[in-house]
């Protein structure tokens, strides 16, 4: 029996890859598999008849060899159509280049900024870039971080000169003399600016470039972009923050996002968290990206300190609220895998043309 | 911080892998990382016991000693041979022995070794050979309960873990900084409360009382507690082995006795101490004061410090012997002869501490401690337990009665506890979780917090009619005069934190953070205000407030007095009159609460959500439920600017640029010739990085040697702000956002001007920024660093109506570029209302006219010169231009393709010769320009 299928077997391929019409593949297909009258139709009724020993084995044959018909029948009728092209002498080279249109490239903070804020303003934020130079009152004080506290530690900051500024005449010299003017170290004023300036609901992301006063290395600029969320309104609380973080990032990276939360001090918040979202790259094993630790720091949050809400004059026990604060460089890294934050600012196009 | 795992186990004995520790820790209290297993060098010495000693026959000095042990991973015991010199072993003894391949700490690998003739098959250790100390003088004798067999690191507790803890993450908790914080935490973790055993040790002795030491606070203001005792026959000698391993551990150098207990003492509890030489100080005298400014001391670094008036010191008579709480005086230090000490336990100032640490950058684990603010248990607490450790392991007596100094608030600080109260369905709310009253009083309960389920209303009647009679002062302290004394708004003050609910101080502040009631839904416990004697006045109460009772009901108030002077019991009436009356003000929004008392060592604890976070970091964050906003959606307005940014950056892209990022700053060659046009960094990374800058050109142009390398041409642009050193009157640096491009040929292809000038016409186009509204210029005089940056010939300003809003044109052979200013390109635009126009029906003719005109004359005046012959002239395109000698040197030749069009009718071969007449003649009239036929 098996020899049996063995020679129809060779009998079909022969024919299949003989043919060179379509039209003849489906005469081909139906003599051998219709469900009826097909040969092989009339090959199971025999193998039925077969011993209980010999019939799994020539069963198991039959089969593969049906499959084998199939897949022939596929290939012959591809190689057919590109054949129909081939044989029109006429016609052009459709593999040859086209055009050369040259292209210009955005920049993948660029991408990944506009990616962050067509998700917010999808979900109804409002979407801010703020100033980046700011005074130390808004980047600080005003943030429940007054000026000998230690949390002060935590930001390495540049300051700016003031010699040769030239002041609006209608400010009050002394005050704003006394003020020292500063690089922004976060986006974090403009929670204290947007705050001041509207009144809840809020629901407010502010992307910009920020900067710390440290040497740079494969993992730390100078110079560097966050994304500052805030919501601001009556019974705000930890499991919206946590949820529309969750939303957000599953959005960013188009896939669900395992996370943790685990305390963390910042001074405009509390609670204050940190979320780290399981790696990438080993998906939590351990590897060289994560430091072994499964885990990337990915941003920080918490619930609006009540001490913020009184700087920016909320009535007191009114409002809840929660902000978080989101590293772009490093969404962009882990996104497009990039190893080094330098490659942001060295404008080597060979970087930047890649996007 | 450091922590070593085995000290902690020592005080929780929890059943967690240091990894497992970490990873509670992180999750739970604050960032923790294993850094290092100690111990593990010592893998294979073992314990062994001394069977036999015989002398060796071939060296007098040597003995054979048969050791009795167990191999790792065997089970069964072994005896083994060894060759050793040391006289101290006697048989029956315990002893450490290396084992073939174990590898000492000093770097010896011990191998099988045929000393004088004999074999020997390990070797026994001394005390310096296993890393220990410095003994060398015989076989180091363990405990006679060591196992046989067992790895020497356990029997002498050698092997630990080290957790590193992210010192950032704990800058709100002074009370972490300790190996007693984090157990502390464990217990928490564990469900369980910390009590640890507090040293008893009598301070106080009486036969000592009269003994008094020789101590003067000065300045009880940065120096809120002082506490200090004398000890004298003190021997300086090494510490016991089990101190100095933990020291070690923990990466502190272990020096003498009295250095390492007070180390210890702070890494155990958390208070650091200071030991003096007593016999030292000059007239056997302390004094805290504040330095001289310019005076010096010799620190414990070896390093002379030049001191200002703003940093605190300790001194004798003579001298400053160390910086307050930062670090020790040489003058004073510890030394081979020292025979007493006075041992200093203190609480400073933070914010002084901090300054002067800074000042000096003297990071000492005592600065970084005291500048987060201690609680203020710790220093007696901290003495405490550094005069017991003396006492348990050297043979020093107290030799003085206890110096005691705390100034008021300390004092006060010391008996009273924060309070806060808490609703149970409030912190759900704010959490977003459903956990249950039992769950949160447990929790709290296991961080020390003391709770009492109240009723608010009567609890404060109950206290306030406690103060009934007291006497009124106007202007006392909250804090050190209640509940002895008080005003008007420092009693409902005062009452109103035993509920833990913090009021401002004044009456009129009071008044306006309180709901408003009417007088007839007034409670128990709302406040009740009046204008009183000495008003306040502001836009809400211009016929001023001044007054402040609490409402008992049936109208009844307690307030204090100031006619009375004193705190009186009386009707609504007589508390105010009808025209006096200010209101009632509420602030307990629900009958009972929860108040919570917070321990001592928290100070941390002030708020609502400083509790909700200790319930929930210890339930764990994981089991938040997300639940979404609910927000209702509003239509949001887009950002004008980042609305146009992001487009203007998507069509640079179709022009072939491609985006880049620069850095903000650059140096003094870019800022040249006009520094001071720029904002300098006070603390620039480096020169080239000292200017914020006022272009982008400059940074662009870097990148032309960057890449020249890899791309023979390209086009790169970048959108960002530029800095101004302009203070506005919104209190902000005048930041515009800026677009700029450089264009690079790599052959000289076309006019680079006009290759530039295309790319603002396609972005005007883009932006419905009509045509006529836009002008060239020349660039003015005043833009230096534009005139400086591009090729002033082959330039120009760009107008929109009156405004220049930026540059472009020629900046080197090769290369172009321009720089808008966007912000006032935005704001220039105006309504994008496009109408639309319906084509002509009507056959338009196309005409071509060539003009010869002086070379001066600018092309931009023939056209609107052409366009105003007639609104017929639809289109007018240059397709020629050119200059010949034949021409006649100072001559130019334009040809111009035009499309003439009526909306209403056809036109008629005459009209159209009548126009094209018009054209020449007004061409001919204005600019002497010549036809010329083709």
């Amino acid at each position: 029996m098996l020899d049996k299928i063995k020679q129809l077997e060779k009998k079909i391929k022969e024919e299949i890859f003989s043919v060179q019409q379509s039209i003849d593949l489906l005469a081909i297909e139906k003599k051998y598999l219709a469900r009826q009258k097909g040969e092989l139709a009339q090959l199971i009724k025999r193998i039925g008849k077969l011993s209980n020993e010999e019939k799994p084995i020539a069963g198991q044959a039959f089969n593969q060899l049906k499959q084998k018909i199939n897949q022939w029948l596929k290939q012959r009728q591809q190689e057919l159509e590109c054949q129909s092209t081939k044989d029109n002498s006429t016609a052009i080279d459709i593999t040859l280049p086209g055009k050369k249109y040259l292209l210009g490239y955005l920049h993948p903070l660029t991408r990944v900024r506009q990616q962050v804020s067509d998700i917010f303003t999808s979900m109804g934020w409002q979407v801010l870039e703020g100033k980046e130079v700011e005074t130390d009152y808004y980047n600080f004080t005003a943030l429940n971080i007054p000026f000998d506290h230690p949390a002060r530690d935590m930001w390495d900051t540049f300051y700016l000169k003031k010699d040769n500024l030239q002041f609006d005449p209608q400010l009050i010299k002394e005050t704003t003399k006394n003020e020292k003017l500063l690089l922004r170290t976060h986006t974090s004023p403009m929670q204290i600016r947007v705050m001041k300036s509207q009144t809840p609901p809020l629901k407010t992301v502010v992307i910009g470039k920020c900067f710390r006063h440290e040497a740079t290395d494969a993992g730390h600029e100078h110079t560097f972009y966050q994304i500052e969320g805030l919501v601001v309104d009556q019974q705000i609380s930890l499991s919206n923050l946590i949820h529309t973080l969750q939303d957000f990032l599953k959005d960013f990276f188009q896939q669900e996002i395992k996370f943790r939360l685990r305390p963390e001090y910042f001074p405009f918040v509390e609670p204050g968290l940190e979320m780290d979202i399981s790696c990438f790259n080993c998906h939590g094993k351990g590897c060289s990206v994560c430091e072994q630790t499964g885990w990337i720091e990915a941003l920080g949050c918490g619930m609006i300190h009540p001490r913020v809400f009184q700087e920016v004059g909320y009535p007191a026990n009114k409002y809840t609220g929660f902000a978080f604060g989101i590293g772009l460089d490093r969404l962009a890294m882990i996104k497009y895998k990039i190893n080094d934050i330098r490659w942001f600012h060295r404008g080597d196009l060979r970087f930047n043309q890649q996007f | 911080m450091k922590l070593s795992y085995q000290w902690l186990k020592k005080i929780v004995n929890f059943d967690l892998s240091p990894q497992q520790l970490a990873e509670r820790l992180t999750n739970q209290v604050a960032e923790a990382e294993v850094i290092k297993q100690s111990g593990q060098h010592l893998d294979k010495i073992v314990v062994a016991k001394i069977l036999a000693i015989r002398p060796h026959p071939q060296a007098d000095r040597l003995q054979l000693v048969t050791a009795l042990t167990k191999l790792p991973k065997e089970s069964q015991k072994t005896q083994l041979e060894i060759v050793c010199g040391a006289p101290n072993i006697k048989v029956g003894q315990m002893v450490p022995l290396a084992l073939i391949g174990a590898c000492l700490p000093n770097g010896v690998e011990i191998k099988e070794a045929v000393i004088r003739g004999v074999t020997s098959t390990g070797m026994l250790c001394a005390e310096d050979e296993l890393g220990l100390g410095p003994d060398h003088a015989g076989i180091l004798i363990l405990d006679e309960q060591a196992k046989i067999g067992e790895p020497i690191s356990n029997v002498l507790g050698l092997s630990d873990t080290i957790l590193e803890i992210e010192n950032k993450s704990i800058t709100h908790r002074p009370d972490l900084f300790s190996h007693w914080g984090f157990a502390r935490e464990i217990f928490a973790l564990l469900g369980k409360q910390f009590l640890p055993d507090l040293p008893k040790v009598n301070l106080a002795d009486k036969k000592l009382a009269n003994k008094s030491l020789n101590i003067k606070v000065e300045n009880n203001q940065l120096c809120p507690a002082y506490f200090a005792i004398r000890l004298t026959n003190i021997q300086v000698k090494p510490s016991p082995r089990w101190l100095q391993q933990r020291l070690n551990a923990i990466g502190i150098k272990s020096i003498n006795q009295i250095v390492d207990i007070t180390n210890y003492v702070m890494a155990e509890i958390g208070q650091p101490l200071h030991a003096f030489d007593a016999d030292k100080l000059t007239d056997g005298k302390i004094i805290i004061r504040l330095a001289k400014q310019g005076e010096k001391i010799i620190a414990l670094d070896q390093q002379t410090y030049r001191l200002s008036a703003n940093n605190l010191v300790i001194a004798d008579n003579k001298k400053a012997i160390a910086l307050a709480g930062i670090i020790g005086g040489d003058s004073s230090k510890i030394d081979a002869n020292t025979k007493n000490i006075i041992l200093e336990s203190a609480n400073f100032d933070p914010v002084n501490i901090r300054r002067t640490s800074r000042q000096f950058n003297l990071r000492t684990e005592s600065a970084i401690r005291f500048e987060k603010g201690l609680p203020v248990n710790f220093p007696l607490f901290g003495l405490q337990r550094a005069v017991q450790l003396f006492q348990k392991i050297s043979d020093s007596k107290i030799d003085s009665c206890l110096f005691s100094q705390t100034n008021k608030l300390f004092e006060q600080r010391l008996i009273r506890r924060k309070k806060i109260l808490i609703f149970p369905d409030k912190i759900n709310e704010f959490l977003g979780v459903a956990l249950t009253p039992n769950k949160i009083t447990s929790v709290l309960e296991t961080i020390g917090c003391q709770i009492k389920q109240t009723d608010l209303r009567k609890e404060i009647i109950k206290l306030a009619k406690q103060q009934l009679n007291k006497p009124f002062r106007y202007g006392v302290s909250t804090f050190l005069d209640a509940p002895k004394i008080f005003d008007c708004s420092s009693l409902t003050k005062y009452l109103y934190r035993q509920i833990g609910v913090e009021l401002p101080r004044n009456s009129i502040m009071q008044i306006n953070e309180g709901e408003s009631i009417d007088l007839v839904n007034a409670l128990s416990g709302d406040l009740v205000f009046a204008k009183g004697n000495k008003p306040y006045f502001d836009k809400t109460f211009p016929e001023g407030i001044g007054h402040v009772g609490i409402y008992l009901g049936k109208n009844k108030v307690i307030h204090a007095s100031s006619s009375a002077k004193k705190i009186i019991k009386t009707t609504i009436a007589n508390f105010s009159s009808k025209k006096d009356w200010r209101g009632v003000r509420r602030f307990i929004s629900q009958k009972r609460g929860w108040v919570i008392t917070a321990p001592i060592w928290r100070p941390d604890l002030q708020l609502m959500p400083d509790l909700a976070e200790e319930i929930m970091r210890l339930v764990g964050y994981q089991s938040i439920k997300p639940q979404p906003l609910s927000i209702v959606s509003q239509a949001v307005k887009a950002n004008n600017l980042l609305f146009w940014q992001s487009k203007i950056k998507n069509w640079l892209a179709n022009l072939e640029f491609t985006e880049v990022y620069n850095y903000s700053f650059y140096g003094e060659t870019e800022s040249q010739p006009v520094i001071n046009q720029h904002i300098q960094l006070a603390n620039p990374l480096n020169p080239d990085q000292k200017y914020l800058r006022i272009s982008l050109l400059p940074n662009l142009l870097k990148l032309i040697k960057k890449n020249k390398l890899h791309f023979s041409q390209f086009k790169v642009f970048e959108v960002g702000h530029i800095y101004l050193n302009q203070y506005l009157a919104s209190q902000q640096i005048n930041e515009p956002t800026m677009v700029s491009g450089i264009i690079v040929q790599s052959a000289k292809t076309e006019e680079i001007f006009y290759c530039v000038k295309g790319i603002i016409n396609y972005l005007a186009e883009k932006l419905k920024i009509d045509e006529s509204r836009i002008n060239f210029l020349p660039i003015p005089n005043k833009c230096e660093l534009c005139r400086k940056i591009f090729d002033v010939k082959e330039s120009a300003s760009i107008k929109i109506d009156q405004q220049i809003i930026g540059t472009l044109g020629k900046i080197k052979q090769g290369c172009g570029g321009f720089e808008i200013n966007l912000t006032k390109l935005i704001a220039l635009m105006k309504d994008q209302a496009i109408i639309f126009k319906t084509p002509s029906i009507y056959p338009p003719v196309e005409r071509d006219l060539g003009f010869v005109v002086e070379k001066g004359t600018a092309y931009a005046n023939l056209v609107s010169a052409i366009k105003q012959v007639s609104p017929m002239i639809k289109q007018i395109d240059l397709f020629d231009l050119y200059q010949a000698p034949k021409l006649g040197k100072t001559k130019k030749y334009l040809a111009f393709h035009l499309i003439i069009q009526s909306d209403d009718h056809t036109l008629i071969q005459q009209e159209i010769s009548q126009l094209q007449d018009k054209i020449v003649q007004q061409l001919e009239k204005q600019f002497s320009a010549q036809l010329r036929n083709f």
